[in-house]
């Protein structure tokens, strides 16, 4: 087999200059460098190619053993913003995982998920008529030409139901006509994506973005920001710049931003008087790093009058709350480890309840909690219904 | 040491837990190297691939693992972040690479007496931050703030950001708290105070000394107050000439920039070649200078130093490209997509040297057929950190090895000029032989620190193959002499285009 086939050569660039080590949070919590961009370009590197000394010195590692710690990535890029020359280690970490998972075989639970998208449309493994079981009462499903079109996602659809009945409801109170795609809804295809599929989420990408041409609606919405990024960047980069016709995508913390300022949506009476709450702001990893969208959260919570704090790594710069690039499926551990900290700085700066606006980072805190002492939010639900 | 290695293992583990140490083949592997790339065939000479890889958390834990270390005769070495180019942190003979960055709490801060206590493993911008918030800072650091360490530094004894104004690395340090090879906890000056008093200066005999005499456990940093104003402005010269005499008035007036530092053109049209950075190269030198300090007297030195290079034939250039230049000090390297190898090499030359110094690199570069990007750093009024970097291609091995000819013709020239190369780690031990009083006198104060020679054999004082003989300096230089030679004959190494990434969607 020849490893260096057809794979990525960012190995090649890196200057070894250390700098992603320190940001990286996978080496927060492993800590040897093995786990850092670095290291793991580094292994990469000789996973490449055949080296007789090494052969010779007896140094030789098997190209599983090598690429191993390309898994064990949050994919949160913030390793790209430290990069001394620049390269995009999200896309090549993402293109290498799928290059090399289709020539050495890894963990299955990934394959399943892989499966789960394909056969179910979900990467839950749920079945695909249920995908929009717990919110059909709250949409008129393929409405033509509607303002809003929602795209709920694949955790929202049937985890974070609760979530997605609140998104709607709150958009159908400001006076907006609001429809959904509803089991036809696939998943966005961001994980595959993730896992290096480029030609599955191609596939996954066009039928997606036919229906939603189809619906007509002036705004695709999503409260996802691994579907947003998919819709707003990855789709056009696939299918052609204007795949949606003009159509803007927005994060829902951008579309409750402009409602906001037009007065239409306020605080949620609840949260307003709980007073032991100190609310903390994380920035999603693929909304703020992934998509520069960092003002408009912090804005919208000023507007509904939410005193919040920062954590010291914010926007561009963020820490990744330990659920991103699939790492809750690959090693569990790992990410909680990574969450928890998340928990302990959010302490340390006196806050004991984290909003964010990512069913991903939700799911995930939610999961790696410690016991009673700590609050975990979507910005919608901060926000009141009509 | 292998069929030792798994008592000595588990030995280590039961002083720093078993996640914190390793005998994975990926893990020794990973700590094997450090920024510059060491082809396959160097397995052969050195033995680089460490047994163990060991984070300590304390130096009580440092100490017991040397205690270890000491009684077994097993290689320790130190490595900080690993951004050194000369394989300080690289072992000659496997052993134990103790990982220091797990050490990365800072201690404390005492306002009063403008000082930070710190672990090896804080990086210094770690430093620079959490002095920032006390409205404190430090007075110089090194260019890989982001990743280098407080003991890496300090170990290689480096120059830096602000070493104009306020020194080296071991000009900041007030204190170090060391390990010593039989496990002993030093303390080698005084954290409150300078050391000025009789006695020897024990903290500068570890300041620049590779590891070789024992492992710094915690350092003890000078800081300044934050300057109220920052003022960085630079100037381009058509003519070398030119830009080396208004180097020369500076240094000969009594102005004290923070920082004073030049590149060629070539670095900048390197850089337009990666990203379409879109710098202007129509001048051969571009000095940077920034002052800093209180506000008026900022404004005077600015104005007095810019009267005397525009005297000179300095033009200024415009204030965002200025910013430009100077959000690029950390990241030297970027071109290095032209590459894909690049190699930098630092030399100190006096400053009445820089015109010769810098010809006598174009000139040399030219004839071994390189391409070179040339940067420089005054350390201080007669002190100049050249730092050129060449584009070489690791995967080609011959040609590789061919160009590492040019390191050891600029450390000759340095020489021959009045000064000396920066660094000597696993690889340039052979340029000590010309003091021969020196080396000898350096290595009976290793033996007599470390008589058992585990701390970081095979480095500074000597560069000792794998077999246990030590590479003869005539040796090195025959080596280096035909590796010219190849490297006159082979075909250039031409710099890669890097394709036009405009236009793609960020």
């Amino acid at each position: 087999m020849n490893p260096s086939k057809d794979m990525p050569k960012e190995y090649e660039i890196c200057l070894s200059c250390g700098y992603c080590t320190n940001v990286c949070p996978v080496v927060q919590v492993r800590g040897f460098e093995t786990y850092s961009p670095r290291g793991k370009l580094y292994a990469i590197k000789k996973a490449s190619k055949f080296s007789f000394f090494d052969c010779l010195l007896g140094r030789k590692i098997e190209v599983k053993e090598l690429s191993k710690p390309v898994f064990e990535c949050t994919l949160c890029g913030r390793c790209e913003v430290a990069c001394h020359t620049r390269l995009k280690l999200v896309d090549f970490f993402e293109d290498y995982r799928g290059k090399i998972a289709k020539k050495i075989s890894y963990d299955d639970r990934q394959e399943k998920m892989i499966e789960s998208i394909k056969k179910n449309g979900n990467s839950l493994n749920q079945p695909r008529e249920k995908r929009d079981n717990f919110y059909k009462f709250e949409y008129e499903k393929n409405k033509r030409n509607a303002d809003v079109l929602y795209f709920a996602g694949c955790l929202t659809s049937y985890v974070y139901f609760d979530l997605q009945r609140r998104i709607i409801k709150i958009l159908k109170s400001s006076g907006l006509e609001v429809s959904s795609l509803g089991n036809e809804e696939e998943c966005c295809g961001r994980v595959l994506r993730m896992l290096g599929r480029f030609e599955d989420f191609a596939e996954i990408a066009k039928r997606n973005a036919e229906r939603i041409k189809a619906t007509g609606a002036k705004i695709v919405v999503t409260g996802c920001p691994g579907c947003y990024k998919a819709l707003k960047y990855h789709y056009p980069e696939v299918l052609g710049k204007d795949v949606f016709n003009g159509m803007r995508v927005l994060h829902t913390t951008e579309i409750f931003l402009e409602l906001a300022k037009e007065g239409k949506i306020s605080i949620r009476r609840k949260m307003q008087k709980s007073e032991s709450m100190e609310y903390i702001w994380h920035d999603p990893c693929e909304l703020s790093r992934g998509c520069g969208v960092i003002d408009a959260p912090r804005e919208l919570l000023a507007t509904l009058g939410i005193k919040f704090k920062e954590y010291e790594s914010k926007g561009y710069d963020s820490e990744c709350c330990g659920g991103g690039g699939a790492l809750r499926a690959i090693e569990e551990e790992l990410c909680k480890s990574i969450s928890l900290k998340k928990f302990e700085h959010a302490k340390e700066l006196g806050s004991n309840a984290i909003i964010t606006s990512c069913p991903n980072c939700l799911s995930t805190f939610e999961f790696a909690r410690p016991e009673g002492k700590y609050f975990v939010y979507d910005i919608s639900e901060l926000i009141d219904i009509k | 040491m292998s069929e030792m290695s798994n008592e000595i293992f588990s030995e280590i583990c039961k002083i720093v837990g078993n996640e914190n140490a390793s005998m994975r083949k990926l893990d020794r592997e990973v700590y094997s190297h450090d920024i510059s790339p060491l082809p396959g065939v160097f397995g052969l000479v050195f033995d680089t691939l460490p047994d163990i890889v060991v984070r300590p958390g304390n130096s009580q834990e440092v100490s017991n693992i040397v205690k270890v270390a000491y009684k077994k005769q097993i290689p320790v070495i130190p490595r900080g972040a690993g951004t050194w180019g000369l394989g300080g942190a690289v072992p000659a003979f496997g052993g134990i690479v103790l990982d220091m960055t797990r050490m990365n709490k800072i201690h404390s801060i005492d306002k009063d007496n403008l000082c930070i206590t710190a672990e090896p493993g804080v990086t210094w911008k770690k430093i620079d931050d959490f002095a920032a918030k006390n409205s404190l800072g430090l007075g110089a650091y090194p260019s890989s703030a982001p990743a280098a360490t407080v003991g890496g530094w300090l170990g290689t004894g480096g120059v830096g950001l602000g070493t104009y104004k306020y020194g080296g690395a071991g000009d900041q340090v007030r204190t170090l708290e060391v390990v010593l090879p039989d496990g002993r906890i030093i303390e080698t000056g005084f954290e409150k105070v300078a050391n000025n008093s009789t006695g020897f200066d024990l903290t500068r005999l570890f300041v620049g000394s590779e590891g070789t005499l024992g492992i710094i456990t915690k350092a003890t940093i000078k800081l300044r107050p934050k300057p109220k104003s920052t003022n960085v402005f630079a100037f381009d010269f058509s003519e070398l000439e030119d830009a080396c005499m208004s180097i020369r008035k500076i240094v000969h007036s009594n102005l004290r920039p923070w920082h004073l530092g030049f590149f060629d053109s070539d670095h900048y049209r390197f850089l337009n070649l990666t990203e379409n950075s879109k710098f202007t190269c129509d001048f051969k030198i571009r000095l940077i200078i920034v002052f800093e300090g209180e506000k008026e007297i900022v404004e005077n030195e600015c104005n007095i130093c810019k009267n005397i290079i525009e005297k000179c034939k300095g033009r200024e250039v415009d204030k965002e490209e200025t910013i430009k230049c100077w959000e690029e000090r950390y990241y030297e390297f970027r071109a290095k997509h032209l590459g894909p190898t690049v190699v930098p090499y630092e030399v100190f030359v006096p400053v009445s040297g820089i015109k010769e110094a810098i010809e006598q690199t174009e000139k040399l570069a030219k004839s071994l057929k390189l391409t070179i990007g040339i940067g420089a750093t005054l350390c201080d009024e007669n002190t100049v950190a050249l730092m050129p970097y060449y584009f070489s291609d690791e995967s080609k091995v011959v040609r590789f090895l061919s160009h590492l000819s040019f390191t050891k013709k600029l450390a000759d020239m340095s020489i021959s000029l009045g000064g000396h190369p920066a660094g000597l780690g696993l690889f340039y031990a052979p340029f000590l032989a010309k003091r021969a009083n020196v080396l000898e006198l350096m290595t009976d104060i290793k033996c007599a620190l470390d008589p058992k020679n585990i701390m970081n054999p095979g480095k500074l004082i000597e560069s000792s193959t794998r077999y246990g003989f030590n590479i003869p300096p005539f040796a090195f230089r025959a080596g280096l002499e035909m590796f010219a030679l190849a490297s006159k004959i082979l075909p250039r190494q031409e710099i890669k285009m890097v394709e036009n990434k405009e236009g793609k969607e960020t």
